[in-house]
Formats: structure tokens, C-alpha cells, sequence
């Protein structure tokens, strides 16, 4: 795994937020891929986030963002994804690998 | 009602221009069905941490996100909801329909691009969410 390859460090772009929380943003890692995050779950005992973060290409986002090609789509061509845990503040917590096939529907 | 909690770490008038509104329904997104106290946590008092540039943010994170529902603009309001939640895979939250006690706290229309609807809900001090009547809960991952 390469270090902090999942890990956005320029270009931060909020795609969405629902008042409280980002849902949806993409920006670049120190490697100069395109990374999107998504919100996936809030653990309300924990006080954390909890994204997934994977890389798209040019394609596939601009196709996403014109409602072209779905996340869900976009997700199984990845074979895994970051699972990014995140305080409220946006402080990261943990972030691991995980298959993309374990990701629920 | 008393708003010491709110102005607690910041001298933004907030609850400027804030009513009281003890007979509107509001949409709230929850993780349960039902309310619970964390429902009602602002973002200030989840992220005590947070970095914050200006008022207009501050007062943001120190109030809740909730959107005024109308007869006319609740199939619209729900919508705004239905869309941005889906997108991601496994996150399925609510949206509670409630209206507030007498004495529960002050409402802010802050409406936004994404929703004209948006209001803060700013808590007083003596706040407890057992105050909030739920009319109906409403699952923001069905019909999707």
C-alpha cells in the first residue's frame, strides 16, 4: 500500500454537504491522482465519520458530476477502497484497505 | 430562555434575528428512527476542536440543520433530502419530521442554494430534546 495514497492534500472540493457533514468531495492526493470520498456511515457513539475514499479518473468524475455514470459504477471498477474514519472536525482517525465487493448495495 | 451555551467561546451574535416558532414542522436528518439527545448536538458541540474563520461559519456550527416544512414544499424539501443522502452506499438516514416546545430554543432561516428551506435551530440552555414532539419519521433510502 502505498503511504497516504488515500489521503487528500490540494484541491479540496465539497461536492455536497447536508448542513453538518460533507457527503460527497473529491481533491488530489500528494501523488497528484484524483481521490472522491463519500460518506458511507456516522457512529453517533463513537462522535466520528466514516468515508471511503478511492481514486477516479478524469473520465469517470466528470461523468459522475454529469450524471453520466453512477458512484455505485464508478466503485466497482475499483478493486478495494480506503475506509477513512474521521472526527467531526475532520481530523483523520484510521483509514484501511478494503475490497470493494464487501461494500454493501 | 437563556443562550449562554451558544455565545459559550465566541462573541458572534448568533441568535440575532432568531425566533421563537412553536407551531411550524421541521425536517431533521437522524441515524434512528426515533430522536435521541445526539440528534440535537450541534457540530460546535461534536467537533469542540473545529476550525472556524468568521461568524457566519461559527454561527453555523453552533445551531442545527434543519429544513421549515410546509404542506406545500414538503415533497420538495424531502427530495432535497432523498437526493444528497443515496448517492453513498450503506449510509441511510432519516428524516424526522418534529415541532418544537414551548422554551426549546430560538429558529434562523438560513436558506442555502441547495435548500431554500434551510433553517439553524439555536437551543437554550435548559434545552432537552424530550421537548421535540415527532410527528413521523420518513426513510430517506426508499422509493430510490
Amino acid at each position: 500500500m502505498i503511504r497516504d495514497f488515500h489521503k487528500i492534500v490540494s484541491n479540496l472540493y465539497v461536492l455536497f454537504n447536508d448542513g453538518d457533514n460533507d457527503v460527497l468531495y473529491s481533491g488530489t492526493n500528494e501523488y497528484g491522482n484524483r481521490i472522491l470520498g463519500a460518506i458511507v456511515g456516522e457512529d453517533d457513539d463513537n462522535n466520528s465519520l466514516r468515508y471511503i475514499h478511492f481514486m477516479v479518473s478524469d473520465e469517470q468524475y466528470f461523468g459522475f458530476i454529469n450524471r453520466k455514470i453512477s458512484l455505485r459504477a464508478i466503485l466497482d471498477k475499483n478493486e478495494s477502497v480506503f475506509i477513512v474514519d474521521k472526527t467531526h472536525s475532520g481530523r483523520e482517525i484510521s483509514a484501511n484497505l478494503m475490497p470493494t465487493e464487501e461494500i454493501p448495495s | 430562555m437563556t443562550f449562554e451555551n451558544v455565545h459559550n467561546g465566541t462573541n458572534c451574535h448568533c441568535i440575532e434575528d432568531a425566533q421563537s416558532d412553536n407551531s411550524s414542522e421541521f425536517g431533521i436528518k437522524t441515524n434512528k428512527k426515533i430522536l435521541r439527545e445526539v440528534d440535537f448536538k450541534s457540530k460546535w458541540e461534536k467537533a469542540p476542536d473545529i476550525e472556524l474563520s468568521n461568524c457566519e461559519e461559527i454561527c453555523s456550527k453552533k445551531g442545527l440543520s434543519l429544513s421549515i416544512l410546509a404542506p406545500e414544499t414538503f415533497d420538495r424539501v424531502k427530495e432535497i433530502y432523498k437526493q444528497l443522502f443515496p448517492i453513498s452506499p450503506t449510509y441511510k438516514p432519516f428524516l424526522c419530521v418534529i415541532k418544537f416546545g414551548n422554551d426549546t430554543g430560538l429558529l434562523k432561516s438560513t436558506p442555502t442554494p441547495s435548500n431554500p428551506f434551510h433553517f439553524d435551530f439555536y437551543k437554550c440552555d435548559t434545552f432537552v430534546h424530550t421537548q421535540v414532539e415527532l410527528i413521523k419519521t420518513i426513510s430517506l433510502s426508499e422509493d430510490v
